[in-house]
């Protein structure tokens, strides 16, 4: 939620918050915003709020709300990156991504994080089929 | 600098500087300029950031606020304060540093905040320097090495100038040191591309960039410090 104080009210009012999991929020906000829309960004399996997967029918509602307005969909895996399954929540939901935030597990214990394009997607192809020919 | 201060007036929220600059090659801050931004933010009732995650634990223990005796409102830290893991850092004054989480309402929290790894890192380091203190050891070696070659430069007609302080330092191909983006513009490329790779083939990496700075480890004794002068002077005669 932009409501820190420190963060300009101009920058602010360039981003909307929809509930989580409620359709009828979100075509309401994309239907202000139209073409304007940019990007929404959004944990695929949510874990900043306590844990709650997302709906698969809102996860496709939004992807399909980006293919309309020509706008990126980002999916924040920090958390659910490497946790939920070798290819992150996107791979379950069989849902891609314009972009992908990665943290935490990648780094192996380490401080990282990652930003990737359709990368779990191919590696969530590749891995099983690498590891099994070892 | 006064006539963007006179057009923002009581605006002006915040000054962020480095205070030696390391990111438009090496360039230390002239005392009054930096002076003059402390007066202002003082007069705007603004921040004064000082961005010191170059020079921060490199020109000296204190950084470039101890050196020049001015007290930014924030400090912001990188690099050395990680002891050689990734970290980022930053303080100020109590009245600051008070708005944020938990004392303050300024949200300021993250996975990485803290990380025991690096924070154990950064203190060994931390502790070494205020033990070894080896600044003076390191300003007199990025001095000998940058003195050595502006010498060798000179005796070819080459316009070369250069500046050091502490373990940081920088040079330039033009006659004059710069004391700005736009002057260091005006370096010869050429000549840095030139002298770059022919110290790099000797075994001497220069950052790749006339708009970086150089770095002495204290690690670098004085027979590293011989070699690399000899293989600059090798170097400089191919130019």
């Amino acid at each position: 939620m932009p409501d820190s104080p420190g963060i300009p009210k101009e920058l602010a009012a360039l981003t909307y918050s929809c509930p989580y999991n409620n359709i009828e929020a979100l075509s309401e906000i994309i239907n202000e915003i139209g073409d304007d829309l940019a990007a929404i960004i959004v944990e695929p399996i949510a874990g900043n709020m306590g844990f709650i997967p997302g709906e698969p029918t809102f996860l496709d509602a939004l992807r399909e709300c980006c293919n309309q307005c020509n706008a990126l969909l980002i999916f924040d895996e920090v958390m659910s990156g490497f946790r939920v399954g070798l290819g992150g929540a996107q791979a379950i939901y069989q849902i891609q991504p314009d972009l992908t935030a990665l943290g935490k597990v990648i780094g192996g214990g380490i401080m990282i994080s990652k930003l990737c394009q359709k990368l779990l997607m191919r590696l969530a192809m590749i891995l099983p089929q690498l590891l099994s020919s070892l | 600098m006064s006539e963007i201060i006179n057009e923002i007036g009581d605006d002006l929220a915040a000054i962020i500087v480095e205070p030696i600059a390391g990111n438009m090659g090496f360039i230390p801050g002239e005392p009054t300029f930096l002076n003059a931004l402390r007066e202002c933010c003082n007069q705007c009732n603004a921040l004064l950031i000082f961005d010191e995650v170059m020079s921060g634990f490199r020109v000296g223990l204190g950084g470039a606020q101890a050196i020049y005796q001015i007290q930014p409102d924030l400090t912001a830290l990188g690099k050395v304060i990680g002891g050689g893991l990734p970290v980022g850092a930053f303080g100020g004054k109590q009245s600051v540093m008070d708005q944020l989480a938990p004392l303050g309402p300024i949200y300021q929290a993250g996975t990485l905040s803290g990380n025991p790894l690096a924070m154990s890192a950064g203190i060994a380091l931390i502790e070494n320097l205020i033990q070894d203190n080896p600044f003076d050891r390191l300003e007199k070696a990025s001095s000998e090495i940058m003195l050595h070659t502006k010498k060798l430069m000179n005796e070819k007609g080459i316009p070369f100038s250069t500046a050091s302080v502490g373990g940081m330092f920088g040079f330039f191909f033009s006659e004059h040191l710069p004391q700005n983006f736009e002057d260091v513009v005006k370096g010869d490329d050429q000549m840095f591309k030139k002298f770059f790779y022919a110290a790099l083939n000797r075994g001497i990496y220069f950052a790749p960039s006339k708009y970086e700075a150089g770095f002495i480890s204290s690690t670098h004794d004085q027979s590293i410090l011989n070699q690399t002068k000899s293989k600059i002077e090798d170097a400089i005669k191919e130019l």
